[in-house]
């Protein structure tokens, strides 16, 4: 993956984040119902684990170091 | 003493060997995770449906420095990733500042060191103390390790360590610096979202 593009892909994620922090908020502060506000969660837990933990790098060959 | 040296790990090519580091810190990661999972299931469990009456604002505000810590962790390793050391210095020294300043916002006004009249919830304050204090204590610690893994391979690359095609030392401290948010991410909720306010005491 290209610098810039790699670059770039990090702001969309913090966007992401930062969204569903809002959201998560507003549910609290609305209804503070558990489960929206555990699916929230759930959501960026993915964002994280994909995006910035790499999981799949996991399952990749060993000569595929993308970034 | 030839079939020794072969099967020696500085003999395995520098992928193979990355492959199985890489699985060795995600299984790590995972034995951590369940301890992690324990402390939020004696938080179900000891406060249900309420929760004490955490500053919000405070909250929300180590949250987001979190969050934006991670991002220029990511940063940190995309830039060495693609030989741009200085952007990988500056990025990596931007999340050990922030994640600092976490560290000085739990202590400082959620333990109550920095506030006049001392802590709103003490350790001792039943469940919710213990619950409270107990949280944020194991996930400040595993922030304060990651600060120092941060300063570590940041001092590593400022003399020269690390290039794209090895910082395998930069990816496996940015993931245990992902994992310290992704942690953060499910006890914020838990902490400051769920339940209804009660006071302490009650």
């Amino acid at each position: 993956m290209e610098r810039r593009t790699a670059y770039l892909r990090g702001w969309v994620v913090l966007g992401g984040l930062a969204a569903l922090t809002a959201v998560e908020y507003g549910i609290a502060v609305t209804s503070g119902a558990v489960v929206p506000l555990l699916l929230v969660g759930m959501l960026k837990a993915l964002l994280i684990l994909e995006y910035f933990m790499h999981v799949s790098r996991l399952w990749a060959p060993a000569d595929q170091g993308e970034h | 003493m030839a079939v020794l040296h072969s099967v020696h790990e500085h003999d395995l090519p520098y992928a193979r060997r990355e492959r199985v580091n890489r699985w060795g810190l995600w299984l790590f990661l995972i034995s951590e995770s369940f301890m992690f999972a324990g402390l939020l299931a004696a938080r179900f469990y000891l406060w249900g449906g309420t929760r004490p009456p955490l500053d919000q604002t405070l909250g929300l505000l180590l949250t987001s420095i979190l969050l934006v810590s991670s991002f220029f962790m990511n940063r940190a390793e995309v830039a060495i990733a693609h030989d741009d050391r200085p952007e990988f210095l500056r990025s990596a020294m931007l999340t050990v500042v922030l994640g600092t300043a976490f560290l000085v916002g739990v202590v400082g006004w959620e333990w109550g060191l920095f506030l006049p009249d001392g802590p709103h919830l003490r350790p001792t304050d039943g469940a919710f103390g213990a619950v409270v204090y107990g949280l944020t204590g194991f996930h400040a610690f595993h922030v304060l390790t990651g600060v120092l893994a941060i300063l570590a391979v940041w001092h590593l690359g400022r003399r020269g360590h690390f290039s794209a095609r090895q910082h395998w030392g930069v990816e496996a401290v940015a993931v245990y610096w992902h994992f310290v948010d992704l942690v953060w991410v499910f006890f914020y909720p838990a902490l400051y979202l769920i339940g209804q306010v009660v006071a302490a005491g009650h």
